[in-house]
């Protein structure tokens, strides 16, 4: 075997998605298996860089991310414990990160072209920073004083503090794109104004159009949607809220409205939401902050009217109902008939979501332009949406990983060549790089303040960060699940050493074996008859006693790893994640 | 019935109840009881006299494998469920193996309650909801000498008398979360504190865990939201119990604090029931949702759900009374809502 292989096939990139769930996972992309392994092998910077290759904002996103990656680990097997806490590992990275970790980049050479992103905010800084290393002239027109949108200004600083916000946004523009802030869309050009200055628009303004409830009294004093609200309090406009607060709403801008009004003085806090604490897309560790605030989530409720004369004074709630729908599969609330009930409240928030607007003066385009959700191309060419301009409110993860594909999509509008793409290495690796001791491990927790120092301050950061020893001791419970475990059937001798020690049953003797649709084996005890031997990578927990009790080594590990390969004017370079050796960047 | 099978998800009360009206109303079906637990179906209120001494092991079996064999219903111990799909109306046990059910019911009950206020230091906090919980304290009771209890639900009351008796000292932090489910009047309140005051259990009134440190083997300071500070050998938490279905979660089951059910005692999928403690039911007269507590309800409801299984329909209406005598003082609840 050479020394690398480099593939596009897709069942190489099946692969991936199969055997390395968490990068498949995450929406971005992010080499998770490598960045972990670097913080490991005490290279904190070398990590940074693996990760900001792909999400562009580590410190921001090991605070905030959604961590739909460790929905995947395979830490999360019921019989392996929890998932590896990867979201907390970026930020343990981000934390230690030498200052040069944003300056190794590749850039492809100028080509001339202008690109206008509207919205400076996770979306929009991900399509500039992707189109500027493309070489194209870029100019991000933010709304707002500062780049960072909902990061800065719908998100806690007790959450997210402003420095990590300035210092990442900073690192994206300081490779040459443009910024002009005070830019609204609709009021100073239009989507078609900006079409007639630049080669390509993207629009990346996020969603700041809430969804109203539509039921009687939603418009008294007292009632608040959840990212005004939000707003309000980053700017230092701070409401008077009262002592009784009810959410109504389950996402991020719920969680955290219901956390500021605890800062706030309010006494007692609930989210209610239609469905079931169990369908919420918010992280399971976001819920359990809040609730270690004190706040309560109730389940099964719907708002069907808001009281009072001058100012809310209560809600008036129906319980509900799941039924699943027959087509899409979603469970759907449903209002019981005769369950309403009153509550008393002071101030009522409404975080139900956010829709994209073109401004009060419209595209200014013949017609109303369309998006495609999966690409961003509209019909209207050289326009395109990426974020939550493209598919709503979603997470930062997803408006980055959504904001690097729009990228290489106008790239290729702009050039006629797909000149980045996503690609297997495969090669050969020297070990486990992990101990047994370390397999069932349990998670090391965030150390976080205690609540009473929390809700003393609307800004201080309640979760403090790993310290170096809880970092790398979480770091060990990752699995590696990019090295992959093969074994040479023509050496084998049968000696059964490997399965008698294997500690999840995942080595077989196969008489048959079907590798599509599924990988199907029919497991044989007979030595005669055995056509393989095969790993079974799905519940290989990469423990690598096969390996080291192997009498013929005939057991080898290979390192898979999903990069980016670029067309550079030299040829193809790979952004090789070399955090395993502790280097910064593949060049 | 022939070529049913039965599988019953735990061995409490209501999974032994059903198991009973399943034997006799389908005398041809297959009946599995499935438990993780290794010790046979046990009386958990006198697992109080048992961490102290005063009853054996044998003392608490309710039902000896022989009256298994005798009904002919299998009864799987130690055998943990990890998942089920109720597509292929399998469940998957801990150690790989698959059972094929034709219907199931879930009666896995409660697991302790911890408040997610006191998550930080979780694993300083002993709780007691099964025998494996009254085995760890009565191994360490020889070498307690002052006790920290915290939360305050029918078990606690009892065990903190139980302790007081054979001459630990027992300080009682009772806080306005404490009682949890009941909702109880400020007077109610008082009453209980002077029936623990009289068993020379020490009460501190509107008091509350803020921390725990480990200062050694076995050694705690409990930090309180008064300002002190507890030197002890043991932080109590009795919080209540929660449904203990985590192992339900992604299977499709509607899932709110306990396991969703209609008022046939059915869960969201077909062939698939739910009784006793993890079980959550919309009742119309409070408009609410609630989740039955006490070994009398889950009886009823195991045996209700039994019948709906073998084809019957029977609804859950209201829980069974339940009464519940604490120090002299009655306790009428059936059921918790919310927390």
């Amino acid at each position: 075997m050479p020394e690398r292989v480099i593939s596009t096939h897709p069942a190489d990139i099946d692969y991936v998605r199969r055997n390395i769930p968490c990068q498949w996972g995450c929406p971005a992309r992010t080499n998770i298996p490598a960045y972990i392994d670097a913080i490991c092998h005490g290279a904190p910077t070398a990590s940074y860089a693996v990760n900001r290759r792909s999400n562009l904002l580590p410190g921001v996103l090991g605070r905030i991310c959604s961590r739909p990656c460790e929905e995947f680990c395979r830490h999360g097997d019921v019989d392996l414990g929890e998932p590896v806490s990867i979201c907390w590992l970026k930020r343990a990275a981000a934390d230690r990160a030498g200052p040069d970790h944003a300056r190794a980049e590749y850039r492809l050479p100028a080509t001339g072209k202008r690109v206008a992103v509207v919205g400076g905010g996770p979306s929009g800084l991900a399509v500039a920073h992707s189109l500027a290393l493309f070489g194209h002239g870029v100019t991000i027109l933010e709304m707002m004083p500062r780049l960072g949108g909902m990061l800065l200004y719908g998100i806690p600083r007790f959450r997210l503090p402003d420095p990590v916000i300035a210092q990442e946004a900073g690192d994206v523009i300081a490779i040459g794109v443009e910024v002009k802030t005070g830019f609204t869309l609709g009021v100073d050009a239009t989507a078609a104004d900006l079409l007639s200055q630049y080669d390509a628009v993207v629009l990346a303004a996020g969603c700041y159009d809430p969804y109203r409830l539509d039921v009687p009294g939603e418009d008294l004093p007292g009632v608040y949607s959840g990212l005004d609200f939000m707003m309000r309090v980053n700017r230092g406009d701070l409401p008077e809220v009262g002592d009784l607060v009810i959410v109504i709403g389950g996402g991020f801008t719920a969680m955290d409205c219901a956390r500021t009004t605890r800062r706030l003085g309010a006494s007692r806090v609930e989210i209610d939401i239609r469905e079931t604490e169990e369908d919420l897309v918010v992280s399971r560790e976001e819920v359990l902050e809040a609730k270690r605030e004190g706040i309560r989530l109730v389940s099964l409720v719907a708002a069907t009217e808001l009281l009072g004369d001058t100012h809310v004074t209560g809600i008036r709630f129906a319980r509900t109902r799941l039924r699943t729908d027959s087509l899409t599969g979603m469970k759907i609330a449903h209002s019981i008939p005769d369950s309403e009930f009153d509550r008393p409240v002071d101030t009522v928030i409404t975080a139900i979501g956010q829709r994209p607007s073109f401004g009060p003066s419209g595209s200014g385009l013949p017609r109303t332009p369309t998006f495609d959700p999966e690409t961003g191309e509209s019909d209207v060419p050289g326009l395109y949406a990426a974020g939550d301009y493209r598919r709503a409110a979603s997470t930062v993860i997803q408006a980055i990983g959504s904001g690097s594909e729009v990228a290489e999509r106008v790239d290729e509008f702009l050039t006629g060549a797909r000149r980045r793409r996503k690609v297997v290495t495969i090669e050969p690796w020297r070990d486990t790089r992990r101990e047994r001791a370390w397999d069932f491990a349990e998670k090391t927790e965030m150390p976080a303040l205690p609540v009473d120092e929390r809700l003393a301050s609307r800004d201080v950061e309640v979760e403090t960060g790993y310290g170096d020893e809880a970092a790398a001791e979480e770091s060990r419970r990752c699995y590696l699940c990019n090295l992959k475990y093969e074994i040479k059937v023509s050496d084998c001798i049968y000696c059964r050493w490997c399965i008698d020690l294997c500690p999840r049953e995942c080595i077989h003797l196969v008489a048959e074996l079907a590798q599509a649709p599924d990988l199907r084996v029919s497991k044989t005890g007979r030595w005669n008859r055995v056509s393989a031997v095969v790993i079974d990578s799905d519940r290989c927990i990469r423990c690598g006693v096969c390996l080291r009790i192997c009498p013929t080594q005939c057991i080898s590990v290979k390192l898979v790893n999903l990069v980016d390969e670029v067309d550079m004017p030299e040829g193809p370079f790979i952004s090789y994640p070399l955090g395993l050796e502790g280097g910064a960047d593949g060049r | 019935m022939a070529g049913e099978h039965y599988v019953v998800i735990g061995n409490g009360p209501a999974g032994n109840e059903a198991a009973d009206v399943l034997r006799s109303g389908a005398p041809d079906a297959r009946v599995t009881i499935v438990s993780d637990e290794f010790f046979p179906f046990y009386y958990r209120h006198r697992l109080r006299d048992y961490i102290v001494g005063g009853c054996d092991e044998a003392d608490l079996v309710v039902r000896t494998p022989d009256h298994y064999r005798e009904n002919d219903v299998r009864l799987r111990l130690g055998q943990k469920v990890t998942r089920i799909d109720p597509a292929t109306e399998t469940i998957f046990l801990a150690h790989m193996e698959k059972i094929r059910y034709t219907r199931l019911l879930v009666c896995c009950g409660g697991t302790p309650r911890v408040p997610e206020v006191h998550y930080a230091y979780r694993q300083h906090l002993s709780v007691m909801g099964t025998l494996r919980h009254a085995r760890v304290l009565r191994q360490k009771m020889p070498d307690l000498r002052r006790v920290v209890i915290c939360g305050g639900d029918m078990i606690s009351f009892r065990v903190a008398t139980t302790l007081a008796t054979v001459g630990k000292e027992v300080v009682f932090l009772i806080d306005e979360d404490a009682f949890w489910p009941l909702e109880l009047t400020g007077e109610v309140r008082e009453e209980f504190s002077r029936a623990l005051g009289r068993k020379g259990v020490e009460v501190r009134q509107e008091d509350a865990l803020t921390g725990v440190d480990a200062t050694g083997h076995d050694r705690y300071i409990a930090r309180t939201r008064g300002g002190g500070a507890i030197d002890c050998d043991l932080v109590g938490a009795f919080f209540g119990f929660v449904p203990a279905i985590e192992f339900l979660r992604g299977s499709g089951l509607d899932i709110e604090r306990g396991l969703l059910v209609n008022e046939r005692l059915q869960t969201s999928r077909q062939g698939v029931y739910a009784a006793g403690d993890c079980a959550e039911i919309y009742r119309p007269d409070l408009r609410n949702y609630w989740v039955s507590i006490g070994w009398p309800n889950a009886q009823h409801l195991g045996a209700l759900a039994a019948r709906n299984m073998l084809g019957e329909t029977v609804d859950a209406g209201g829980p069974a009374e339940s009464v519940f005598e604490v120090e002299g003082i009655r306790v009428n609840t059936s059921w918790w809502r919310e927390f």
